[in-house]
Order: structure tokens, then C-alpha cells, then sequence
């Protein structure tokens, strides 16, 4: 679902991501750590189209995603690190507006609405203008809008900022819910704990560079402590 | 800490610019070429129109200055009006203002230290203009004394004057709005600036003015104070205008007295505005963050819903940047502002009967209509148009991470403006030739040009709200009165100029064959090709704004 073909990024003399691959299947929830600086960020930002690569490809079922941005981009959902969104539209507007840009039909759209609204729990503020909500409250519905229109590919930065215990719950349950039914998920996170928790499969950048990649059990061994461990040699 | 403040904010300022410069190179010298051909230009305009209404026109010293006083006091009042915007913006809704009240600084500090910020901010054009235009002034009369004592003590008076008049207005306003509606006070408030302009254009009425000093032909250098109306003593800006007389005339006394009332005047403004704040800003700022438009969205729940399929998603861009203007009080307050002296200017338009013996005179005076006309498209353009590519800010993210076509995006947002403004340019265009006697040949070239406009002015200054795109800065305010607003004005007033000596030279052939003035068809051609490739040119730098790393 989700390829990186030697996915480089250099800021002038500054090279913030070198020489990145992988690849990641449908059903999949992929793990990407990486210390303060480590290039997590910019990763996802090229995997979203938000920066043009210097080197590498991106391809999203099998879209080069930087040629044919609107082709590969109908199967993509990207939550980024700080929810900036409309502050003068309500969320339901905001729902909707997203269900408009998704080409996702009006009957669709509606059932879908109330099916997020509901999972996320931001119905009885969907009336509201997203300026009076909290940050908690923003990242729920960017979460909602994320799942809106049913993507083969979410990638999430940082998803926990702001979220409560039950928000973050219904995060991780309804992350392993679209897992299930195919799509792949893509996430950075500094919580080992969650890590561990969902994903299948981890990738470590250190310095730019991909220092390792395998799946959790083989990462964590029997749990938290045995990763955090892991985690601190890879990127020491 | 006021000093910390600011000596922190010009650091800031300082570093900021250096590295905007050194990094956006091309950029940077192309403003800076800007700025000096205007300055230069202003400089150039005033010396002559100096020239020619001293030494051609001989209308004599004392008229020359009381029609300064008059420009004067516009800018006076266009300032004032600009700076109850700026400073609501930066000292009342400004992430930075909510920044420092966390801080252990004193409101009144805050205060002033954002006062001063937004003054400067947005001053930059201003203060260039104004000292080539003073530069002008004294390259005719030869005293270069005069106009740096000038622009010292009785220009930058005046601009401080004006400035706090806004500041102290949105005070009030914001005071009262805890008892009365916002809207009643926004067009209370538009409703008196309108009636003191008009009083005093009224009362200082050019053309009465030139017949009554005429009568003192040939003494029309001597001070004819008697013939001032009463009301003008209590204008900074006449105070002003009668340093320049003095000072010109050897009168160092009358000088002196003239700066220093213009100077206690912009003291004493400043002073109350300062008090006003001790006593009241705090309680303002929490109206202006919470209380003024407090409103919840009730059932707005289907903006999105009707049409189907691709057509839907173009409609929803459109929906909403609409829903986001329409929304945004400092946006359609402005609007609203300007379209209404659109409708006053367009009304007197149509009432207004002019008549002029000489065809060179009646040209002149009908491209000056057409010039304005013009310049008051230039301005909803640089105040809409400007700051909608970088109002897309850091909600960028949604666009770029979607299937949204990009191209779709900019039409979205230039062709409602084009469509807009070409019918604004075009009514404008029909009104224009009105006040002149055998105006109708010229109502098809004046509306064709007028709608040109429409066209070109908006697509100029997509250009500039392209190539300075900036989606850090989130209010459309100061995002149009930036560096490259000033440069997308500079350049689109240069576009004006090209396009009223066309339509100047239109209305020669006009006015001297009687009333017949075909269009020239290679001048069409022409336009129509500028209009095209401004269009063209504007999506290339859209484009490339929405496509650049976020």
C-alpha cells in the first residue's frame, strides 16, 4: 500500500532524511520512531505531499504520489502533528466540506459523519465553531475527518497529542478496526507504549538514516522494557 | 519594559528583514527597485504639479497650501480609518498580544508597545511616499531645510495624530459594544468619519476657494487667513499645511507656532490614547477576544450538501472560502467600508455635471475619474485578493494531503475576485463619462477599460500574493498591509497610470471630434493580451505558492 523508494530530503546543506525504503502492506500499522530531529516529521510530511522529495519516490497503491498527487492522494488520510483547522466553520461544516473534497457521495457522506461523529464522541460539538473547541477537541475531529472516507492509507503524526484516556482508547481500538478491515497505517510516536500496543511492524530513524526495521515482537521481546531498551541502543 | 519590549520588536524587525532579504534575493531587489521608482516618481509629480500650479497656473501660495491642507487631511483620515483595522488586529487579536499578557508586563505597556508595532508595520509605504513627496515639495522651492523640519515636526506629528484618533476610536468602540450592538457602532463609526470628510471637503471646497482668493488678485501670496472657515483650526492637518506656508514664506514665527501646535496636538492624542488604555485596555481586549463575536453556529449543517460528484468538490472550495470570509469580522467590515463609498462615489458620479471649455482640461479631469476608479479596484483587490493565497495558512495541510486539484484551488479563489471586480470595473466604467456633455462615445471604451481592470488588477496582485506568500501570518488585515501588499500596490498603480494615459488618450479623440471615440482596435487587442497574460502569469506564481513545501 505504501512503497518509499530511497526517499531523500536535503534542506540546503542539511540533510534531513537520507535514503529511506520500505514498505509497508495493506492491513499493516507501522511504527516510526525516532528521537527529537530524527527526520520522522519530514518523512511523513513527503509521504503526504506537503514536501517535494529532493531524491526517492513515494508511491501509495502503487502511485507515484508526487506525479499523480490527486490520483494517489484518493486513497490517503493524514493527520498531522497540530491540528490547524477552519476556525470560522463549525465541525460538522468542517466534516462535511471534508466528505466534499473526498468526492465521497451525499448519502455516504451523511452515514459516515454520524458513524465518526459517534466513535470519536464530538457529536454534541459538531454545532460549534471549531474556535471555541480544545486542542483535545480538534485532534478528535481530525481523527474523525481521518477516518471520514474510509482510507487504504492513514498516516498519523503524533496522534496522541492532546487526547484524554478514552479519546486515546478509541484511538487505538478504531486504528486496529481499519487495520483489520485492509487499510495500512503509518505513525510516528514517541509513546513506546503505543508502539507497542498497535503496531505490527516498527521502523527506527536515527540521524536521517533508517537504523532498523523489523517487526514488534521481534523489537520488544516480552514488553515496554525490553523496547525502550532496544529503542535507546538504536538511537544512542 | 516598554523599552525591552520594543528594543526586542526592532531587533526582531531588524533580523527578520536581514534574512528575508538574503534568502529571498530576486525578490527582495525587485521591492526594492519598486519602492525607489515610486519614490522617485512622487517625487517627480510633486515637483511638477508644484511647478505647474505655482508657475503655470499661478494660483499663488496661499491656495497652492490650502490645497495641500486638503490632501493632508484625506491621508489624515485614510490613516486614522487604516489604523482602527492594523490595531485591532495586532493589539486586540494577535497571537503575540496573548503571548505577552501572560507575561508579568503592565496592559498599558502592552498597549503601546503593539500600538507602536502596528504603526510601524504598516507605515513602510507611507513613510517612503511621504518624504519623496516632501523631497518634491522642496526640490521646487529649494529649501531642503524646510521639509526635513517639515517632516519632522509637522508630517510625522501629523501621522502619529491620526494614528492614535484610530486607536482611541477602537477604544471606545470596544467599550461600547458591551452596551450597544457592534454592527450599530461600526456604522456609527463609518457614519461620522464619512460626515467630517465630507463637511470638510465641503466647506474647503477647491473651486469656491479659487474664486475667493482670486478676488485679491494680484496678492495671492499673502496669507488670507480671513477666508479660512472657522472649523479648519480644529484640523491637525491644516495646522500642518500652514507650516509649509510660513516656513516657504519666511514667516519663522508663524512656522514655528504652526509645528508646535501640530506637535502638542499629536502629544495630546497620544497622551489621552495612553490613558484611555490605563484605564480601559484590558477590559477591551477581553471584549475584543471573547464578547464581540461571541456566536454559535446554529444548523449551518448543510453548506457542503448540494451538487454531486467532481462539480460538488470545485463548489465547496468556493463554499468555503466564502463561509470563511463571510465570517471573519475584520474582513467584512472592511468590505462592507469600502463598498460603501464605492456607492457614494458612484452615486455622485452619476449626479455630478462638469463643464470645461478646454478638451485637454476635460480629458484630464475624465482620466482622473477613470484613475480613481481604477485605484479603488486596485485597493479591494490588494486588500481581498493579496491575502487569499496565504489565508490558506496552516490549514494547508488538509488541501495538499487531499485530492484537491491545486489549479481548482486557485480559480476558486482569483475567478470569483475577477468576475467581481470586472463588474465593479465595468459600473465604474459606465458612470465615469456621466458628468461630461457628449460623454456617450465614451461609455464603451470606458467600460471596456474599466473591466479590463477587473482583470488585470487582480491577477497583478495574485502575482505578488504568490511569489510573498506567507502561511505563517493568519490575519487577512496584515497579510495586505505587508511588504508585498505594498509592492503588489506600487506595481499595480504603475499599471494604472499606463492605463489612464490610454484612456486619457481616448478622451481627446472623444472630446474633440464631439462625442464619437471607436474603440482603437489594436488597443484592445493589446489589452486584451495584457488581461490574458496577467491572468496567466498570476496562476504560474498561485501555483507555485500552493505547491511549495510546507
Amino acid at each position: 500500500m505504501l512503497e518509499l523508494n530511497s526517499l531523500t530530503k536535503r534542506f540546503g546543506s542539511f540533510t534531513a532524511v537520507n535514503d529511506v525504503s520500505m514498505k509497508i502492506k495493506a492491513g499493516e500499522i507501522y511504527g516510526f520512531l525516532g528521537p527529537n530531529g530524527a527526520g520522522k516529521t519530514t518523512t511523513i510530511k513527503m509521504i503526504a505531499t506537503l514536501l517535494k522529495p529532493t531524491a526517492g519516490s513515494v508511491l501509495i497503491n502503487g502511485i507515484d504520489a508526487h506525479k499523480y498527487p490527486e490520483k494517489a492522494k484518493q486513497y490517503l488520510s493524514y493527520v498531522p502533528d497540530q491540528p490547524f483547522l477552519y476556525e470560522k466553520l463549525s465541525g460538522l461544516e468542517f466534516l462535511r466540506f471534508v466528505s466534499t473534497i473526498y468526492g465521497m457521495t451525499e448519502d455516504r457522506a451523511a452515514v459516515s459523519i454520524r458513524e465518526v461523529s459517534e466513535i470519536f464522541e464530538v457529536t454534541p460539538w459538531l454545532g460549534r465553531r471549531i474556535e471555541d473547541y480544545s486542542q483535545g477537541m480538534r485532534q478528535r475531529l481530525v481523527l474523525a475527518a481521518a477516518f471520514l472516507h474510509k482510507p487504504k492509507l492513514l498516516v498519523i503524526d503524533e496522534p496522541m497529542v492532546g487526547l484524554d484516556p478514552k479519546g486515546a482508547e478509541t484511538f487505538k481500538s478504531q486504528v486496529k478496526s481499519v487495520a483489520r478491515e485492509g487499510a495500512a497505517i503509518f505513525m510516528t510516536t514517541h509513546q513506546l507504549s503505543l508502539a507497542r500496543e498497535v503496531c505490527t511492524r516498527v521502523g527506527i530513524i536515527n540521524s536521517s538514516r533508517l537504523v532498523y526495521e523489523g517487526s514488534m515482537q521481534e523489537l520488544s521481546g516480552d514488553g515496554v522494557e525490553e523496547l525502550e531498551k532496544r529503542y535507546l541502543q538504536l538511537t544512542a | 519594559m516598554l523599552r525591552e519590549l520594543m528594543n526586542t520588536k526592532f531587533r526582531l524587525l531588524y533580523l527578520e528583514g536581514g534574512v528575508r532579504f538574503t534568502r529571498h534575493l530576486s525578490r527582495s531587489i525587485f521591492s526594492v527597485l519598486t519602492f525607489a521608482v515610486f519614490a522617485y516618481l512622487t517625487y517627480a509629480v510633486v515637483e511638477f504639479a508644484t511647478s505647474y500650479l505655482i508657475v503655470q497656473a499661478k494660483i499663488g501660495l496661499f491656495l497652492y497650501h490650502r490645497l495641500l491642507a486638503l490632501a493632508l487631511f484625506v491621508f489624515f483620515a485614510i490613516i486614522s480609518i487604516a489604523n482602527i483595522l492594523v490595531a485591532f488586529v495586532t493589539i486586540f487579536r494577535n497571537s503575540e498580544t496573548e503571548f505577552l499578557h501572560t507575561l508579568p508586563i503592565s496592559p498599558v505597556e502592552i498597549f503601546v508597545s503593539k500600538f507602536l508595532d502596528s504603526f510601524l508595520y504598516s507605515s513602510a509605504l507611507m513613510i517612503v511616499l511621504i518624504l519623496a513627496a516632501v523631497a518634491g515639495y522642496a526640490g521646487f522651492f529649494g529649501n531642503p531645510i524646510v521639509a526635513i523640519v517639515g517632516v519632522l515636526f509637522s508630517i510625522l506629528p501629523l501621522i502619529i495624530s491620526a494614528a492614535c484618533v484610530g486607536a482611541i476610536m477602537l477604544l471606545l468602540v470596544l467599550m461600547a459594544s458591551r452596551w450597544l450592538s457592534i454592527k450599530a457602532l461600526v456604522l456609527g463609526l463609518t457614519l461620522i468619519y464619512a460626515a467630517s470628510t465630507y463637511s470638510y471637503v465641503v466647506l474647503n471646497n477647491p473651486f469656491r476657494l479659487f474664486t475667493d482668493v482670486m478676488k485679491y488678485y494680484p496678492h495671492i501670496d499673502k496669507y488670507l487667513g480671513v477666508l479660512d472657515p472657522k472649523l479648519d483650526y480644529f484640523a491637525p492637518s491644516f495646522w500642518s499645511a500652514n507650516y509649509f506656508y510660513f516656513a516657504t514664506t519666511g514667516n519663522l514665527w508663524g512656522a514655528t507656532i504652526s509645528a508646535s501646535i501640530v506637535c502638542a496636538v499629536a502629544g495630546f492624542l497620544f497622551y489621552v490614547m495612553v490613558k484611555l488604555a490605563q484605564r480601559h485596555y484590558e477590559e477591551a481586549y477581553w471584549v475584543a477576544k471573547h464578547k464581540l463575536f461571541e456566536r454559535r453556529v446554529k444548523a449551518l449543517a448543510d453548506p457542503f450538501v448540494q451538487g454531486a460528484g467532481r462539480r460538488r468538490g470545485r463548489i465547496s472550495l468556493l463554499r468555503r472560502d466564502f463561509l470563511l470570509f463571510i465570517r471573519e469580522p475584520s474582513q467584512t467590515f472592511h468590505f462592507a467600508v469600502l463598498m460603501a463609498l464605492i456607492g457614494v462615489f458612484l452615486m455622485n458620479l452619476f449626479e455630478m455635471r462638469i463643464y470645461l471649455p478646454d478638451r485637454f482640461i476635460i480629458s484630464s479631469a475624465f482620466t482622473l475619474i477613470y484613475a480613481f476608479n481604477s485605484f479603488l479596484i486596485v485597493s479591494l483587490a490588494v486588500r481581498f485578493v493579496y491575502p487569499m493565497l496565504s489565508l490558506e495558512g496552516e490549514t494547508m495541510w488538509l488541501m495538499r494531503s487531499s485530492p484537491v486539484k491545486l489549479q481548482n484551488l486557485f480559480y476558486a479563489k482569483l475567478l470569483p475576485a475577477i468576475m467581481f471586480l470586472s463588474i465593479v470595473g465595468g459600473v465604474f466604467g459606465l458612470a465615469a463619462p456621466s458628468p461630461f456633455r457628449n460623454f456617450h462615445g465614451l461609455i464603451t471604451v470606458s467600460t471596456l477599460y474599466g473591466a479590463v481592470g477587473g482583470i488585470v488588477f487582480p491577477s497583478v496582485v495574485m502575482i505578488f500574493g504568490g511569489a510573498f506568500v506567507d502561511y505563517k501570518e493568519k490575519n487577512a488585515v496584515r497579510i495586505s498591509s505587508s511588504h508585498g501588499a505594498t509592492v503588489s500596490l506600487l506595481v499595480s498603480v504603475g499599471i494604472m497610470v499606463i492605463l489612464s494615459s490610454v484612456v486619457f488618450s481616448q478622451a481627446i479623440l472623444c472630446f474633440s471630434s464631439g462625442g464619437a471615440a471607436p474603440v482603437d482596435e489594436s488597443r484592445a487587442w493589446i489589452l486584451a493580451f495584457a488581461a490574458v497574460a496577467a491572468f496567466y502569469v498570476a496562476r504560474l506564481f498561485g501555483l507555485r505558492a500552493l505547491k511549495t513545501d510546507l
